[in-house]
């Protein structure tokens, strides 16, 4: 456990080096969520849509692309397909502590970096624009929303984990990694929130772990969520924990056969 | 001259597709893939347009139609010019210095690389938009065979816009060395940004797609006026004095940043 508190630890280090470079390019994310935001505020025309009201749906948007930086922008693969590529991958595999735990454990270092030098700068400059309101945030509701957060981030890292588990069996992982990209886009709810898809697609996208990344936390921050919103992400955090640890014995088995 | 530059350029091209295609189970899957990834964010578009209905005046298929060109221009442009969209790459890994050696200009030998057929799915997903988009609009909007004219000239002014944008952009590459997280900004933003008519953004954001990011030139303002929304006839000629401004500031900007790449003695 200290070595995985330890590698956390490197893993934020590592980005500190860039927070100058990181901070200017909030602007463009930042521009992201404005482009977004214009499109809805267009859309509904000062009026509520579905369960939000306008100036819920802004909110969802600036929350949403403060969340982006924790739950999406990671390491493509977790560096899983570099490792693999370059052979490296053997060495990494031996190391003492369990491959998961450790590769989970730095990758957690950088979103923590994420969270403070991306979310948090790009949040105040939503709230100081008045584009972020908390209104509707209460005691109970922030603190499920940090719950929310935490299980959103794990989802998202588990997930890219899997992807880069797939390089022990595709040649680049570059083509799962895009397609995840893209699912997660739609069914996360980050271009439309799912209460506003057509309803069909609403049941499906809600099943999938991807609405955890960012309909499940945006909805809690907007206090529109109901107790049984947990039962999905919560299945899938114990779901996709158990692959991840599945496919990783799978993939030392086939790293050992063929002599790694 | 120019003779000699356009026959290395098909020399190389050829050489650099046959090369492809000896992978061609990696090229089959991730030909395949990206189209997969591709539909994926058009059903996105399509879920947006569901439920708004009409955006400033601009209805289901109008919009279609926006995201149809933007998705052919910037998908020929990065299948075209794919290493320049790659560029960054060339940059960290310093594959950039085999380029400068060569006695042909960097930008043709990086254009010569070829043409990245994998990347076909985006133009060609927004060929398929279009149509449908058109085969909607055309007894509503009183469209006829000049809309098919207009909508060819949409596709060649609107590529090369975002190539010029593409190449400002590696350009600012040889000062800031990683141009990763600029394209998310100057390219993919801009690209969502056209998808949409440009009304619906606040002032200062449509100055920015006018004069910085020329892509309002790109999609809207041809678009609205080929589909007998607004605009006068001289919309097509506003674009094509933007399509040139933007490429004469784009090769400035590269050719600058490649002169201080070369004098600090890389």
């Amino acid at each position: 456990m200290p070595g995985a508190l330890a590698l956390l630890r490197a893993g934020f280090a590592r980005n500190l080096q860039f927070r100058l470079a990181h901070m200017l390019n909030n602007v463009g994310s930042a521009v992201f969520g404005f482009i977004y935001m214009a499109l809805w505020q267009a859309a509904s025309r000062g009026r509520s849509l579905g369960p939000y009201e306008a100036q819920a749906l802004i909110t969802y948007i600036a929350v949403n692309q403060c969340l982006l930086w924790v739950t999406t922008f990671t390491t493509r693969g977790l560096g899983i397909g570099t490792w693999v590529r370059t052979g490296q991958i053997a060495l990494e595999m031996h190391r003492p502590l369990p491959f998961f735990l450790r590769v989970m454990a730095e990758e957690a270092g950088h979103l923590v970096y994420n969270f403070c030098y991306r979310s948090l700068p790009l949040a105040l400059l939503f709230a100081w624009l008045g584009d972020l309101s908390v209104q509707r945030l209460t005691l109970q509701s922030g603190i499920e929303f940090g719950a929310a957060v935490l299980i959103a981030a794990y989802t998202g890292l588990c997930l890219n984990y899997l992807v880069g588990l797939s390089a022990f069996w595709l040649t680049e992982i570059r083509f799962a990694h895009t397609l995840m990209l893209a699912v997660s886009t739609v069914a996360s709810g980050t271009v439309v929130p799912l209460a506003l898809m057509p309803r069909w697609a609403a049941r499906i996208a809600a099943q999938l772990p991807f609405a955890s990344l960012s309909n499940v936390p945006d909805n809690i921050f907007l206090g529109i969520a109901t107790p049984d919103i947990w039962l999905v992400p919560c299945a899938w955090v114990a779901i996709l924990t158990a692959a991840a640890v599945a496919m990783t014995a799978v993939a030392r088995r086939k790293l050992e056969i063929q002599g790694g | 001259m120019q003779g000699g530059w356009w026959s290395s350029y098909r020399l190389l091209a050829v050489a650099s597709l046959r090369s492809r295609m000896a992978y061609r189970t990696d090229f089959i899957l991730s030909t395949g893939t990206s189209a997969l990834a591709i539909l994926v964010d058009l059903i996105g578009t399509v879920f947006v347009i569901l439920r708004v209905h009409t955006l400033n005046g601009w209805g289901l298929w109008g919009v279609a139609y926006l995201f149809g060109v933007t998705s052919v221009s910037s998908g020929l442009f990065r299948m075209m010019a794919s290493e320049l969209y790659d560029f960054d790459k060339y940059l960290v890994q310093g594959e950039l210095d085999s380029l400068l050696i060569r006695p042909i200009p960097v930008l043709t030998a990086l254009l010569a690389r070829g043409v990245n057929f994998s990347r076909l799915g985006l133009p060609l997903q927004g060929l398929a938009v279009t149509a449908l988009a058109l085969w909607h609009l055309w007894l509503p909007a009183h469209l006829g065979v000049l809309s098919l004219v207009e909508t060819l000239g949409i596709f060649v002014l609107g590529t090369i816009i975002w190539f010029a944008v593409g190449l400002a952009v590696a350009g600012v590459g040889f000062y800031t060395t990683r141009i990763d997280e600029l394209q998310v900004t100057a390219i993919y933003g801009p690209t969502l940004a056209a998808n949409y008519p440009q009304t619906i953004y606040p002032a200062w954001l449509r100055s920015l797609f006018m004069y910085v990011i020329p892509i309002a030139f790109a999609s809207y303002f041809p678009a609205q006026y080929t589909l007998h929304l607004g605009g006068n006839a001289l919309t097509f000629f506003y674009s094509a004095a933007a399509a040139c401004c933007a490429l004469t500031v784009a090769l400035v900007i590269w050719n600058t940043g490649l002169r201080h790449y070369r004098s600090t003695g890389t």
